[in-house]
């Protein structure tokens, strides 16, 4: 063992202190990733975009990376929000895909994630971002997930120092942004504020002008100390309602609002063994929208408005006993809404919502066995209790994970077994149109296998899966949330590419395909995605190219998205940005009804708009 | 064939370590100001780095014996201290002007950063590869 032992320091010395200055310090700015701090290879099927590729990318907002994620494509919903599972008309399918910021899940309690304000979001303090598919790891969050996106902010440890950028771009569409970060002894801090407006193409549909412009204006700041972090997190959006939450008629003029805040604390005791993290959010919205021809012929205006809080609270130890290390999570969550504050012509509804609170415990167990020095198994057990204000049944659930991952120098192999349960969100159960609240929990049985193959310049992987899920939700003939009696089945497969040339550029290669048995009407569909992607860094230019190519969804033209962009490092501190999205308009197109039940007509439209952009970023 | 993978385990640690790194970068730049091959180091207070990690550093247990002092703070520095070369490990150390130079993270990377007059109060002389990271 001493042998071994004297081998490896000095196989480090002679590699460590070979290198001059100028490359230990590039190694070191790359090791230092904090996504290899972050990211968690048990957790799922992990896609991760580091803080260079963000950079090099010139990445401004959470849809420019989910847009090129294996087996799923970005998607709005029929009113301009982010929907990555939408199925129009109904307005959000994307409970299963949850948002957070650093440890804490940005959550609406109405939707019951906060993919819907949050997946595209600005992200110029942003540092990494982790997606994991395929009912990622219980550790994670309070609520089972089928695909997790983690955010992680930069930190004052590593980005002290003030940057201001700002950006213009087509139709006039404009985001000016500034951060600062420092630290002394004891506190450090970050603080960011960032205000944006995104214009896009209006629309001319049954004579009625339609728009999806967004203003956003946003702040983050945390403030940490010894073990022990707040953290602030603020968004106003303002946006236009585009084709309105009525599938029956265009509107005529739409306005949207929506805020969010959300305060936490984190706290780390007994070597960072014991996690308490206490997190609190306020969000409300308002819609409304006007109608040339009375809808039903009942009304011409459409009011409505919520607003909702959540308090959460998990306690977490990890426990390391010879092979096991051992995860055990008590988690407490606490939601209230109000959503049944709707007008037609200013006069209020008499619809009641059914019920207006939740209490959600739970309590999780996850066991990593280190069976050899190759082979890790993970077992996970989740037990939750949904009581819901005596005006619904209380709802009991457990969920279980396995995970085997065996890993060589050169060879990965994961495989993942999850049995997961949904309950309905509020806005299923408890909205007064749509709502059931008969309705029953959805049953995900799946199981995932991933290998992947690495030698010095490249990068394979291969992923395939099945799965099936029990009382699916789908619309009747009336409008309402019914569990289906057949099952959804999925196979999905996926084979990605990684290139690594020169000193820092890359090429990524990646094709997925998806087969849906899904209940009802739509019956087999096949999905592919294609992507290719190569960046490079030429002196000081860092040029980033990019093609996405999505076919076989429904109501979704097959479509290409050519993206490109041109960064200028003309100083350490000073950076330039050129970039073209969707530069041929060819990009994935989608279509909505508008006039059900009348018709079946649809209004069709690109998911990502054709939009050049440049901009500027100092630092000092 | 065992030892065999735990080396290539290490090796992968090691390598893939930024703490590893992170010493090496000490190493280079403590070794151009001390003018020694094996110099003498107190840490005031703390460096995970160098104490996992110390290369060539003697790392020792007062200023009293110290070729150099890698300070984390500069709160409460003993009166020893003092009088020895201190080496910062933020930008903010730099604004005492008896700290010579610093390795520090700023701006989302990492910075060496020395003065020059403050090297010429030491009578510190680096060699030509570390022009660039002098501020005159």
């Amino acid at each position: 063992m001493s042998r071994i032992v004297v081998i490896l320091m000095m196989i480090s010395s002679v590699i460590l202190f070979a290198d001059d200055l100028d490359v230990l310090l590039d190694k070191y700015q790359s090791e230092s990733e904090l996504s290899k701090k972050t990211k968690d290879e048990n957790g799922g099927h992990l896609i991760i975009f580091t803080r260079d590729d963000l950079e090099r990318m010139q990445v401004e907002t959470l849809k420019d990376v989910l847009k090129s994620i294996r087996f799923f494509r970005y998607l709005e919903n029929r009113i301009g929000e982010p929907d990555l599972l939408n199925i129009d008309p109904v307005l959000y399918s994307s409970k299963s895909v949850r948002v957070y910021l650093n440890d804490n899940e940005l959550v609406l309690p109405i939707t019951g994630s906060g993919f819907l304000m949050f997946g595209n979001i600005d992200m110029d303090f942003i540092d990494h971002v982790e997606v994991y598919e395929g009912f990622p790891s219980f550790d994670f969050g309070i609520e089972p997930a089928t695909i997790v996106v983690r955010l992680y902010s930069k930190v004052a440890s590593r980005d002290s120092g003030t940057r201001i950028k700002f950006l213009g771009a087509s139709h006039t569409s404009n985001k000016e942004n500034i951060y600062t970060a420092g630290q002394s002894d004891e506190l450090s801090f970050f603080a960011y504020a960032n205000h944006s407006q995104n214009k896009q193409e209006k629309y001319s549909v049954e004579g009625n002008t339609i728009a999806r412009d967004i203003t956003m204006k946003h702040f983050y700041g945390s403030l940490s100390k010894a073990n022990y972090k707040i953290e602030l997190n603020a968004l106003r959006m303002e946006h236009d309602g585009f084709l309105g939450l009525l599938p029956v008629e265009v509107p005529k003029s739409t306005n949207m609002q929506r805020d969010f805040v959300n305060a936490s604390f984190a706290s780390k005791f007994q070597d960072e063994s014991l996690t308490l993290n206490i997190s609190y959010i306020y969000a409300d919205g308002e819609y409304e929208a006007n109608y040339s021809t009375p809808v039903y012929g009942l009304f011409s205006t459409m009011q409505q408005e919520y607003d909702s809080d959540i308090l959460t609270a998990i306690l977490q130890k990890k426990i390391k006993l010879d092979v096991h290390t051992l995860s055990i999570g008590l988690q407490y969550r606490y939601k209230l809404f109000k959503f049944d504050e709707v007008k037609y012509d200013g006069v209020p509804s008499t619809q009641q919502q059914k019920y207006d609170h939740e209490n959600i415990y739970s309590l999780f167990v996850e066991d990593s066995i280190l069976l050899n020095t190759n082979s890790l198994l993970g077992i996970s057990l989740m037990q939750q209790y949904y009581e819901r204000n005596k005006a619904m049944k209380n709802e009991s659930v457990t969920q279980w994970r396995l995970s085997y991952i065996y890993s060589t120098k050169s060879f990965v192999s994961k495989t993942f077994v999850a049995r997961q349960e949904f309950i309905p969100e509020p806005f299923m159960t408890a909205e007064a149109h749509f709502g059931n609240p008969e309705l029953n929990s959805e049953k995900y049985l799946a199981i995932t296998q991933e290998f992947s193959y690495s030698k010095e310049n490249t990068l394979s992987k291969f992923i395939f899966g099945y799965s099936k899920t029990k009382g699916f939700l789908v619309s009747d003939s009336s409008g309402v949330v019914q569990n289906s009696s057949k099952d959804l089945k999925a196979h999905y497969a996926a084979v990605g590419f990684s290139y690594f040339f020169r000193k820092k550029d890359k090429l990524e290669l990646q094709v997925d395909y998806t087969h849906l048995d899904v209940p009802g009407s739509r019956d087999i569909l096949n999905h592919y995605n294609y992507l290719a992607r190569v960046i490079n860094t030429y002196g000081k230019f860092d040029i980033f190219n990019e093609i996405i190519i999505n076919s076989g969804f429904e109501n979704l033209d097959t479509g290409y998205d050519y993206s490109a962009g041109v960064k200028y490092r003309a100083t350490p501190d000073l950076h330039f940005g050129l970039k073209g999205e969707n530069i041929f308009n060819q990009g994935l197109s989608r279509k909505y009804y508008y006039d059900l039940p009348t018709s079946n007509a649809q209004f069709e439209v690109p998911v990502v708009e054709q939009k050049f952009m440049i901009s500027m970023e100092y630092l000092f | 064939m065992r030892a065999l993978l735990f080396i290539l385990i290490c090796i992968r640690t090691v390598f893939a370590n930024d703490v590893a790194l992170e010493s090496a970068i000490f190493n280079k730049v403590i070794i151009a100001v001390t003018t020694k091959e094996y110099p003498e180091v107190y840490i005031y207070k703390e460096n995970k780095a160098l104490e996992q990690f110390p290369g060539k550093l003697k790392i020792v247990n007062s200023c009293k014996e110290a070729d150099i002092v890698i300070i984390t703070t500069l709160k409460n520095l003993p009166e020893a201290c003092k009088e020895k070369i201190l080496f910062g490990t933020r930008y903010s150390h730099l604004r005492d002007n008896r700290v010579v130079g610093a390795f520090f993270w700023q701006k989302g990377r990492p910075n060496i950063l020395f003065y020059k007059r403050r090297l010429e109060r030491y009578n510190i002389k680096l060699d030509a590869s570390f022009d660039k990271y002098i501020e005159k």
